[in-house]
This record gives C-alpha cells, sequence and structure tokens, in this order.
C-alpha cells in the first residue's frame, strides 16, 4: 500500500468506562510497522477525560466530536457521524472493542460504507504489502480464520476484549494534534427510553474480568453459586456460568459465557462442574489459564484446560476458598 | 401486520469431526441447520403473531432451503428462497445486498412494505454481523440491534434491546429492521402439521442476482474483507491433572501450582 496509513482505534467517550483504549496497544505497533500515524476517535458530550486518557496512552492524533447531540447513544446517529469522519480523513482502517457498542458500531459503518469486517479478533498484524491480516474465532471457536482486505478502505476490525491491556499511561508523552470536528446534525429514527439497570448481583463485567469463577450443571443446584461467589470474592473474580445453568434458572443470563453469552479472556478462568459443550468453549477458550474442576474424568473441558483437577467441586473449593481467605488475612 | 424472517442455513457444527489442520471438517451430508441467533428473530415473529393473529409472517433465506423448511415447520405464512448463481460465493456484504434486492420484489409484488424485517444480529458459523445491516441499510431503514423482544405499538415497534449494564426500550416506527440476539424466548417447538406441509411445499425461487444492477457493488467482494487461511486453533499441551482424592490435599496443590504459573 502506498501512501501513510492513518490506523484509527475507537475510544468510547461516555460513561467513564472509556473501552477501546486497550487497542492502543496492537494500534501502536502496526501504525509503526506500516510507517503510519496511529489516531484515536471519540465521539460523545463532554469528552475531555476520554481525550486526555488517549493522550497519555500515546496516540499521534485524536479526533474529537463533542456535541451535546451525542450525550447518549443512537447507533444510527453515532453511525452517521463516525461516517463523516472517515470520509474526511481517510483512515485505512478503523478498529473497535467486541463489546456491544463496538460490535453494532462497526457492523453498522462497514454497511454503509460497503467494506467488510472482521469481529471478535484475537490477533492483528500487519503484511508484507501492508495489508492488516485479522485472525478470529469461526465456527464456534473450533476453527481460526485469517482476513483481509486486498481493495477496500478502510479495514474494519472489532477485538476480542481482554485480548490486549490497556497500555500504561506515560505523562510526559508528546501531545498528540487534537482535531475537534463538527459534522452535520442527524436527526435519529431510534427513540431510546431509560435502561432498565440490571439487578446489582446481575451487574457483572465478565468481559473487563481478570479472574472468572464458572459454574455449571454439575453444581446439582443454584446453592452451588454462593460457593462460587465466594471463590471469585476471594480471588477478586467475577462468577461466570455455562448456559446450562442459566437455562436452569440457577443464575441470572447476564453471567453467561458461551456462544450465546459473552466472549471472555480473563487471565484465569476457573470452570466447576462444566462439561465442556463447545458454545461454552467458544466463550472462554481465550483464557490465559484454565483450570477445569469435574468429576467425569472424560469431559470435554479438560482437553482445553491447563489444570485439570478431577473430583468433587464441594470438596475442592471450600478448603480452596478458606486457604484464600487465610492467604489474604 | 406485515413480517419478514431472514434465515441463514449453516452446518450443524456439532456434526463437524476434528482436524488437525483446519480445526473442523463436515461431512458432505452434515445436518443443516438454522443459525442459532435466527432461530430467536424467528421465535420474536412468532411472538408477535401471537399478539396479533392477523399478523402474517413470510420467510426467506439465501440458498437455505432446508432452512426454510425447518423454520415453516414452527412458523409463518410464506417462504421463499433467494438465490444468486450470478455471483458465487458472495460475501456478507453482498449476501445482504441480495437480500435487500430480493424484499425490494417481494414489496413490489404485494405493493407494501414489510412493517418489520427480523434476522440473527450474526450468525453462529462466521459471524460476521453484517448482512442484517447491509439489508437494513440497503433498504434504507433504521436498523436496532441487540434486541431481546418486540411488542407492536401503534404505528410502530417498541424494541427491548440489551445494552450495557441492562436493558433499554427503543421504539422505532415502521419499516424498520430488528437484529436479534439471544433472550430467553427460545424458538417454540414445530408441529406435527407443519412439518409435513413444509417438507411437501414447493417452495417458490427468487433469482437476486438477476435484480441486481450490472454494476452493483455486490459483484466487488474479493475487494473486500475475505477469508484467506482457515486453520485449527492451537492446541494446549495435555492439562496437568490433579486427582481429588482428598479435596483439601488437591485444593492446596492447585493453589501451588497456579501460584507458581503466575496466573494468581
Amino acid at each position: 500500500m502506498e501512501g501513510k496509513q492513518d490506523i484509527w482505534v475507537w475510544i468510547e467517550g461516555g460513561t467513564g468506562r472509556h473501552t477501546g483504549l486497550e487497542l492502543i496497544t496492537p494500534g501502536r505497533e502496526l501504525a509503526g510497522q506500516l510507517k503510519g500515524t496511529l489516531t484515536a476517535v471519540v465521539i460523545g458530550c463532554l469528552v475531555e477525560e476520554a481525550i486526555v486518557e488517549a493522550a497519555s496512552c500515546g496516540v499521534d492524533k485524536i479526533v474529537a466530536i463533542d456535541d451535546q447531540a451525542y450525550t447518549d447513544y443512537q447507533a444510527d446517529r453515532y453511525t452517521a457521524a463516525l461516517r463523516v469522519l472517515v470520509e474526511r480523513h481517510h483512515p485505512s482502517a478503523v478498529l473497535f472493542s467486541a463489546d456491544l457498542q463496538g460490535r453494532e458500531l462497526a457492523a453498522a459503518l462497514s454497511a454503509q460504507l460497503q467494506v467488510g469486517l472482521a469481529q471478535d479478533c484475537i490477533a492483528i498484524e500487519a503484511s508484507a504489502a501492508g495489508n492488516l491480516l485479522f485472525t478470529r474465532p469461526i465456527s464456534g471457536g473450533k476453527q481460526m480464520a485469517t482476513q483481509m482486505s486486498v481493495g477496500s478502505r478502510p479495514q474494519i476490525g472489532t477485538v476480542r476484549p481482554g485480548v490486549y491491556r490497556r497500555p500504561v499511561p506515560f505523562f510526559d508523552a508528546p501531545p498528540p494534534t487534537v482535531i475537534r470536528e463538527h459534522v452535520p446534525q442527524f436527526t435519529s429514527q431510534l427513540r431510546a427510553g431509560e435502561i432498565v439497570r440490571t439487578l446489582e448481583q446481575d451487574r457483572v463485567d465478565l468481559e473487563g474480568a481478570d479472574i472468572i469463577v464458572a459454574g455449571g450443571r454439575g453444581l446439582g443446584s443454584a446453592k452451588g453459586f454462593e460457593l462460587l461467589r465466594a471463590a471469585a470474592e476471594a480471588l477478586g473474580g467475577q462468577v461466570g456460568a455455562s448456559r446450562a445453568a442459566v437455562d436452569l434458572g440457577w443464575i441470572s443470563h447476564a453471567h453467561q459465557v458461551g456462544q450465546t453469552g459473552k466472549t471472555v479472556a480473563p487471565r484465569l478462568y476457573i470452570a466447576c462442574g462444566i462439561s465442556g459443550a463447545m458454545q461454552h468453549l467458544a466463550g472462554m477458550s481465550g483464557s490465559d489459564v484454565i483450570v477445569a474442576i469435574n468429576r467425569d474424568p472424560g469431559a470435554p473441558i479438560f482437553q482445553v484446560a491447563d489444570y485439570a483437577v478431577e473430583g468433587d467441586l464441594y470438596d475442592i473449593l471450600p478448603p480452596l476458598v478458606e486457604e484464600l481467605k487465610l492467604r489474604k488475612a | 401486520m406485515n413480517l419478514l424472517v431472514c434465515l441463514k442455513q449453516i452446518p450443524d457444527l456439532s456434526a463437524g469431526i476434528p482436524d488437525a489442520e483446519v480445526g473442523l471438517r463436515f461431512p458432505e451430508e452434515a445436518p443443516q441447520v438454522v443459525s442459532t441467533l435466527d432461530g430467536y428473530a424467528l421465535e420474536g415473529a412468532a411472538l408477535l403473531q401471537d399478539q396479533d393473529p392477523s399478523c402474517a409472517i413470510t420467510l426467506l433465506s439465501l440458498d437455505g432451503e432446508s432452512a426454510l423448511r425447518d423454520a415453516f415447520s414452527v412458523v409463518g405464512e410464506e417462504a421463499v428462497l433467494v438465490r444468486a448463481p450470478s455471483v458465487p460465493q458472495p460475501d456478507p456484504v453482498a449476501k445482504g445486498m441480495l437480500l435487500a434486492a430480493a424484499v425490494r420484489e417481494l414489496e413490489s409484488r404485494q405493493g407494501k412494505p414489510f412493517d418489520l424485517i427480523l434476522c440473527g444480529q450474526q450468525s453462529a458459523d462466521l459471524g460476521s454481523g453484517l448482512c442484517g445491516p447491509v439489508l437494513a441499510c440497503q433498504l434504507g431503514r433504521p436498523a436496532v440491534g441487540n434486541v431481546l423482544q418486540a411488542h407492536w405499538a401503534q404505528a410502530g415497534f417498541r424494541f427491548q434491546c440489551q445494552v450495557e449494564g441492562g436493558v433499554q426500550q427503543v421504539d422505532v416506527d415502521t419499516p424498520c429492521v430488528a437484529l436479534y440476539t439471544r433472550s430467553d424466548h427460545v424458538l417454540r417447538y414445530p408441529t406435527i402439521l407443519r412439518r409435513m406441509q413444509a417438507s411437501e411445499m414447493e417452495l417458490p425461487v427468487l433469482d437476486a442476482g438477476a435484480l441486481l444492477q450490472p454494476d452493483s457493488s455486490a459483484y466487488q467482494y474479493e475487494r473486500r474483507m475475505r477469508t484467506i487461511r482457515v486453520f485449527a486453533p492451537r492446541q494446549k499441551a495435555d492439562a496437568v491433572r490433579i486427582r481429588a482424592d482428598i479435596g483439601e490435599t488437591a485444593a492446596l496443590e492447585l493453589l501451588s501450582l497456579l501460584e507458581r504459573a503466575k496466573a494468581l
């Protein structure tokens, strides 16, 4: 590819979450390999905090829309604005975090620009010819695919949360060029109402969790999740669940890990009483370290585990939790 | 109320045979199924019909004859099979364009647009999540994503949508497109009578390729994102096995191993 390549990373501007900052890590590397630039793009209202965070992580440029009209996320309005920015600045690639908003926005933008999209990537590299190579799981995680866009631009991809870590901010980072943009007003056709928040016990951030303790049918009852909550608390982690446990009504869908739940990539995943159905593995096989505790020595989960504990989880977890509490104290 | 459900036919992933090179191989006779989230869209349409029995449901699929028949055995008044021999191996953008061409043709024949088009947010096999948004964009209709449930509300629809931290209500006027995600509303069972009807019915076939303009970008799929390699995921070395004859011993051994691996 000729000409300087500008890699864009989408940073969520609102709610203080600022997801997407972790994409500065691969973005920096790709921009370096391609001898291009790295740009953070932010849309929202009162986005200074996001701008400062992106600047401290070492981007070359920040393109920002800061307008009251973008206080609340609306897919069509955000897509229209982002499209204007892309058509003005011609980035060679736009990367999003593969969370709910990122996946929706990436797909809507790709659809409008009629370019392809690589969803839920676990690796992005630059080819010798200057194209991006996106590697992502398909077929429920049983296959991996490398995808590339030869002709159409921008190249758009979403990246699985947890694959890259947020860069450590450095306060002597060279100040980026900040471009504050204004775009024509777009009237959204979506009339969004109040968000009904999930209950406190269901407010779980599995995608951002470093440690997940998950339970399946092998727990035997909903009561088993009390033990898992104790274990998760002792480890500083979150509670996950297989679809079987959710379908049995033992825990809410907010905790479900798998193809029709959340896709996670924590540092440590402890699967308790989970057999390892393909659909569940698709959601957690990207974890750094997997521990499986199961009575069945032939459970499929043992094929992806790093540590396979064959036994009754009710014999193993309580002393594990006690030991962790002792060490904490 | 006039609904259209778009369905993708995929191989039953559980029928795939593990393969060291490409991860999974499907025998030629591998069973075909409706993609998971399209199943939720189908149930969404059935629930709307429960609310308003006068509602008509049309099913549509690109090359998915088996999926159409399976879906029709559950619900629907009409099923249309879309083919596009002039666009071999279309990418998701091309598929969305072909489906949009088919929808325009059907709407032209019936003299009115579909009030709501329902499909899954993404397919269970390739999962680009692009086909539905392209369909909506090509038809110039708003798309509502992460839909859990829909209700008819006078001039439009009221959707319950999954968002970070909860569920949000989104109202949209017709016509519009709903992209379904997983919810508690699993697809109902087929009936024996409908299964018989579905297996015997003659499916009308629509050549969507013939409906495209010659310079349509649907034909430019080779320039867009395409798969250049499929391979098996990296296999882990055999797990370290701990036999928990005594729970406490096993727990301590596990903790020790995790600490040495710096996993804690």
